[in-house]
């Protein structure tokens, strides 16, 4: 598993040293940043508790071009990886081995005013759990549909490399096999939030 | 950007809570705590901070492969964390340890009948980390007496082995259900869902017995 996080680096690395002499109608951004994810599972056995991954470190990719004049479409790849935990009602929390995310989006992106940005994406998204146990000794699941939004701020300071921050909210429903075995009757909506810095390259990075 | 509010709102409304799996059910689980007469209960477990909990397994004949077996089957039964074991080549550094009762058998693959032709012991927890300063939990596998082929003996100790191994965790008392693979004579081969829930709902209830630090 670890040799897969690495491969994937590895792949955004060249991506984006790749983007060095990209076309001018073609532009690559960057964003490294922090992510919550809300309850994936909440279930009660003698008392209540929640499952749900810890803060993680997300990195995106977002490949981007103009299709009129201001609005661009974009495709994004985003990984993020942490320890899921089970907090418990009384305050405990358990470490359940590491999952990571990878998801999907494609979608459109149009500035808005004082250099603030949105988009909006729909995708897919898959976990890779690092041990097939617990909630994914049955296996993950099919990817799950997703839906995302990003508001971004590029500062005019930081123009030249695409500089700036952004807030992604995205959503998707959430089950494994091994939920379904035990009972659990429909997917629960999963909420995440990630904040980051971009870098851009290629035309148009400081918009 | 009035769509996308439109399209959070819908991604929103679509996400029902799911439904929590019915577990008080009449049935779907069964006693698992030891008891002394009139009233005192003695439930346990081992906590999260004994945890992986350590087995050394007698390196004779089949019981290495008996014991990995039987750990791999109660690790997958827990969705959360709640027990996790791993096999130790050091018995001294071991929380249980799993020996033949007297010369081990041979080892050859087993049958699929439910011949009851061995037989094995588990020193009970409650007693063991109550009543005396021991930190180790034994647990025993033998062949019984019999005209027995070596073939109904392997496929025994495989059940009777992962049954053995569900005392060490905790669950002290038997199933009257012979689906479950903690009836007194297991002729299952592995863990019903009553099993499964029953050791769910164990590892889920406070313990007073606790093994020592």
């Amino acid at each position: 598993m670890l040799a897969r996080y690495w491969r994937l680096a590895g792949i955004t690395g060249g991506l984006v040293c790749a983007a060095g002499d990209l076309p001018a109608q073609l532009l690559v951004r960057a964003a490294l940043g922090a992510r919550y994810t809300s309850t994936l599972v909440h279930d009660s056995i003698v008392t209540p508790f929640d499952v749900r991954p810890a803060l993680a470190p997300a990195l995106a990719v977002t490949a981007a071009t103009p299709v009129g004049e201001r609005w661009t479409a974009q495709a994004t790849l985003d990984f993020s990886s942490s320890t899921l935990e089970r907090h418990d009602v009384g305050g405990g929390t358990t470490g359940l081995g590491r999952v990571s995310t990878l998801a999907f989006t494609v979608g459109l992106r149009r500035p808005l005013a004082a250099g603030f940005a949105a988009s909006l994406g729909v995708g897919g998204v898959k976990y890779f759990p690092a041990n097939a146990t617990g909630i994914f000794r049955q296996g993950s699941g099919a990817i799950a549909g997703l839906g995302a939004i990003t508001v971004e701020y590029a500062p005019a300071a930081g123009a030249r490399y695409g500089l700036g921050v952004q807030a992604r909210y995205d959503a998707h429903r959430f089950i494994t096999p091994a939920l379904q075995s035990e009972g659990f009757d429909s997917p629960r909506l999963v909420h995440r939030v990630s904040l980051a810095v971009r870098a851009g390259w290629g035309g148009g990075a400081a918009r | 950007m009035k769509w996308a509010a439109l399209a959070l709102t819908g991604v929103v409304a679509a996400g029902c809570e799911p439904t929590v799996p019915v577990r008080g059910c009449a049935g779907c689980t069964y006693d698992f705590a030891d008891t002394i007469p009139p009233d005192t209960s003695l439930v346990f477990h081992w906590p999260a901070a004994r945890l992986p909990v350590r087995y050394y397994a007698d390196s004779r004949a089949a019981m290495p492969a008996l014991v990995a077996t039987g750990i791999a089957t109660w690790n997958a039964q827990f969705l959360y964390g709640e027990f996790r074991a791993v096999q130790v080549a050091d018995s001294t550094a071991a929380d249980v340890i799993v020996q033949w009762e007297a010369a081990p058998p041979p080892d050859v693959p087993p049958d699929t009948s439910t011949v009851d032709a061995c037989a094995g012991s588990t020193t009970n927890p409650s007693v063991v980390f109550r009543d005396s300063s021991a930190r180790v939990l034994h647990v025993t596998l033998g062949v019984k007496a019999g005209a027995f082929t070596d073939a109904q003996v392997a496929g025994c100790l495989r059940r009777v082995a992962i049954h053995e191994l569900g005392h060490s965790l905790g669950l002290l008392k038997h199933s009257l259900s012979r689906f479950d693979i903690m009836n007194a004579v297991p002729t299952v081969s592995f863990p019903s869902v009553t099993d499964r829930r029953t050791v769910e709902l164990l590892y889920h209830t406070p313990p007073t017995v606790l093994p020592p630090p």
